[in-house]
């Protein structure tokens, strides 16, 4: 079908995905925000996808109102990208708006990025927002990791975005392929491929500062370094292979960054720093020791997944078209 | 004549958002002088309840099944699978038949040897500008007479003698079409890698004659089973159709060559190179005023033709992905 066409379509009934890992303190908190949202002449259907919870996250999720769906263990379950696929497959409405669980949208999220898709965006990506309360280690996860996606940044069409606050057409999500399930990208960047695949058929990715979800990043030290210890570590591979990234020049010679990956990490720390700065947020100078740890956490995740990335063969460009 | 009353019939309809056309090719179904078997409607990806409240509402003993994986031909095998009739006629959502078009397509299969029958297929009406285009561009009628492949393909086509798969491609819309099931079951189905959207849009109701033959079978074209199509309103769209089809012609002849030997495969080819060359060679007479569709549009018709020399294989590695997205949801049973 023409794309048009397809935008043209009436909207009827959306499906939201959420894939959900012992999330059960969370889960409630947002599927009520889901549910409270307000959008004449549309149905909401919620699939939660549990991805071997070991707490009662199902049962959280059903009581909520959700559909719960549990990847089984011998499906290839065990990651984000195969939960969300899974959860999309099932899915009746479009647009398939894909959303974490410990984020919970403001209201007007669901409107926003309605409102986009009638405008003719296939891919729409909502921005995450810091909720009041968080601690201090948690508010500095949030600085480290969404500086290019809080609700103070301009609208515009941007490389890739978080499936964490993510709305796509069905159609365009199916003919992208789906999320990486192949663990280490499965978990970091499992939406690059199929971002990289409509990219190169000349659909562009809208971001829309007005859909917001807070973010209820968890607290704690050793938690900030791991996450990111653990988005390097498939941060070349994602990246590389795609090029669907900010400075896709940059990945071009990844043995070259896996080398750098040291004082790129001051140079990671800057930017992010900056990036916070240039829209009058102050706060992140404060914490600028415990980013600097969280960048150079990045940077030995980069540099150990780069290395065994590269050593398995790696293919650059793999999932360009 | 007693073989044909034993085969039974079922007419299948793949719709897709469309359930005012479909509610009317639903009643012309009804209406049929000898009506089929079995009524099937497989719904393509379904985005809301309309196709199956409206039948489920108004068209009780019409079967209604969602096939998830967006994709025509991906409809079509599963109607293949199933469907309980000996004889699967497909007919499009936006198509009506005639009250003898059920029983017209049905007749040759008492012949066992006849393994796809097509139709012939009018413009429902040319009101719109679009539809004109399309009736313009030559429509999808391709006369009255009825032709047997391939036991008739030495007969001149357009003129001049033909290649076999040039007839199969003439006589062939999917808009019209039956088959018989085990053959069509045993030689794989449609290929999903065509018919896939804006991708590739067309090419599996020809690839499906053209194996159908491959595999020793006729194919009758039967003028009396008559359905009317109605085309596409908008111009723009209907223009793009025309050219979406022509690249998915020259992908399927892509495709058939790769697989085809000796003869036949000297046949696709100058079939292929005579079908690359079309676009250029109505732009000429266009220039002298003798080809109906505007120049912009020939001259898209040109690029989309060659741009289909490499469209297959991309679009096979689509058509796996769609499918592995779905494997897993046709055996699962959400909780």
């Amino acid at each position: 079908m023409p794309r048009e066409v397809r935008a043209a379509l009436p909207l009827r009934r959306i499906s939201v995905v959420i894939p959900a890992r012992d999330e059960a303190r969370t889960i409630g908190r947002t599927l009520e925000a889901v549910f409270a949202q307000e959008v004449s002449g549309v149905e909401l259907e919620v699939l939660v996808v549990d991805d071997g919870s070991r707490d009662d996250t199902a049962a959280v999720a059903s009581g909520s109102g959700a559909r719960v769906l549990r990847l089984g263990r011998g499906d290839r379950g065990g990651s984000p990208g195969a939960a969300r696929n899974r959860g999309a497959a099932v899915a009746s409405g479009d647009p398939v708006v894909f959303l974490d669980a410990d984020c919970a949208p403001a209201p007007g999220w669901l409107e926003a990025l309605l409102a986009a898709h009638e405008s003719g965006e296939a891919v729409v990506g909502g921005a995450l927002g810091a909720p009041t309360g968080l601690s201090a280690s948690a508010r500095c996860d949030h600085y480290c990791g969404s500086y290019y996606v809080h609700p103070a940044r301009p609208a515009g069409y941007v490389p890739n975005h978080t499936p964490a606050n993510l709305s796509v057409r069905r159609d365009a999500f199916i003919d992208g392929g789906g999320f990486a399930e192949r663990l280490p990208l499965a978990d970091g960047h499992e939406e690059l491929p199929w971002q990289a695949r409509l990219a190169g058929r000349g659909v562009r990715i809208r971001f829309e500062p007005g859909a917001v979800v807070f973010h209820h990043n968890r607290a704690g030290l050793r938690h900030l370094l791991r996450r990111h210890y653990r988005w390097g570590y498939s941060a070349l591979e994602g990246k590389a292979a795609t090029g669907a990234c900010r400075w896709p020049w940059l990945y071009r010679r990844p043995a070259l960054l896996v080398a750098a990956s040291f004082p790129l990490a001051f140079a990671h720390t800057v930017h992010t720093v900056g990036c916070w700065l240039r829209h009058r947020r102050m706060e992140p100078l404060l914490f600028l020791p415990l980013i600097l740890a969280s960048r150079l956490s990045y940077a030995a995740g980069m540099a150990a997944g780069g290395l065994r990335w590269l050593r398995g063969g790696a293919e650059p460009g793999e999932f360009r078209r | 004549m007693t073989l044909m009353t034993l085969m039974t019939l079922t007419v299948a309809i793949c719709t897709r958002d469309r359930p005012e056309e479909l509610r009317r090719a639903l009643a012309s179904l009804r209406a049929q002088t000898a009506p089929p078997d079995e009524i099937l409607v497989v719904e393509n990806a379904p985005r809301d309840n309309r196709v199956r409240e409206l039948i489920e509402r108004e068209l009780p003993g019409v079967r209604w099944m969602p096939e998830p994986v967006p994709g025509l031909d991906f409809a079509r095998n599963c109607a293949l699978a199933a469907a309980t009739g000996d004889v699967v006629a497909f007919l499009d959502d936006d198509a009506v038949a005639d009250p003898g078009w059920a029983a017209a397509l049905r007749a040759p299969f008492a012949d066992p040897r006849v393994g796809a029958v097509t139709g012939r297929v009018e413009a429902l009406a040319t009101d719109t500008p679009g539809q004109r285009l399309v009736e313009a561009n030559g429509g999808y009628s391709r006369g009255l007479r009825r032709v047997r492949l391939p036991e008739e393909a030495d007969l001149p086509l357009h003129g001049r003698r033909a290649p076999l798969i040039a007839w199969a491609v003439s006589v062939g819309s999917g808009c019209s079409l039956a088959v018989r099931r085990s053959l069509l079951l045993e030689i794989g189905g449609f290929d999903e890698a065509l018919d896939l959207g804006t991708e590739l849009p067309g090419g599996g109701d020809h690839d499906a004659l053209w194996r159908v033959l491959e595999e020793g079978a006729s194919v009758v074209y039967e003028p009396a089973a008559l359905a009317r199509h109605e085309h596409r309103q908008d111009l723009a769209a209907a223009g793009r159709q025309i050219v979406g089809h022509q690249r998915a012609l020259v992908a399927f002849l892509v495709k058939s060559l790769r697989r085809a030997h000796g003869r036949r495969r000297l046949g696709i080819l100058f079939f292929l190179l005579w079908r690359l060359a079309k676009p250029a060679v109505r732009l000429a007479r266009r220039a002298g005023g003798r080809d109906p569709l505007p120049m912009s549009l020939l001259l898209h018709m040109l690029g989309g033709c060659w741009a289909g020399l490499w469209a297959y294989p991309a679009a096979g590695r689509t058509a796996a992905r769609r499918r592995s997205l779905f494997s897993w949801s046709v055996s699962h049973t959400p909780s």
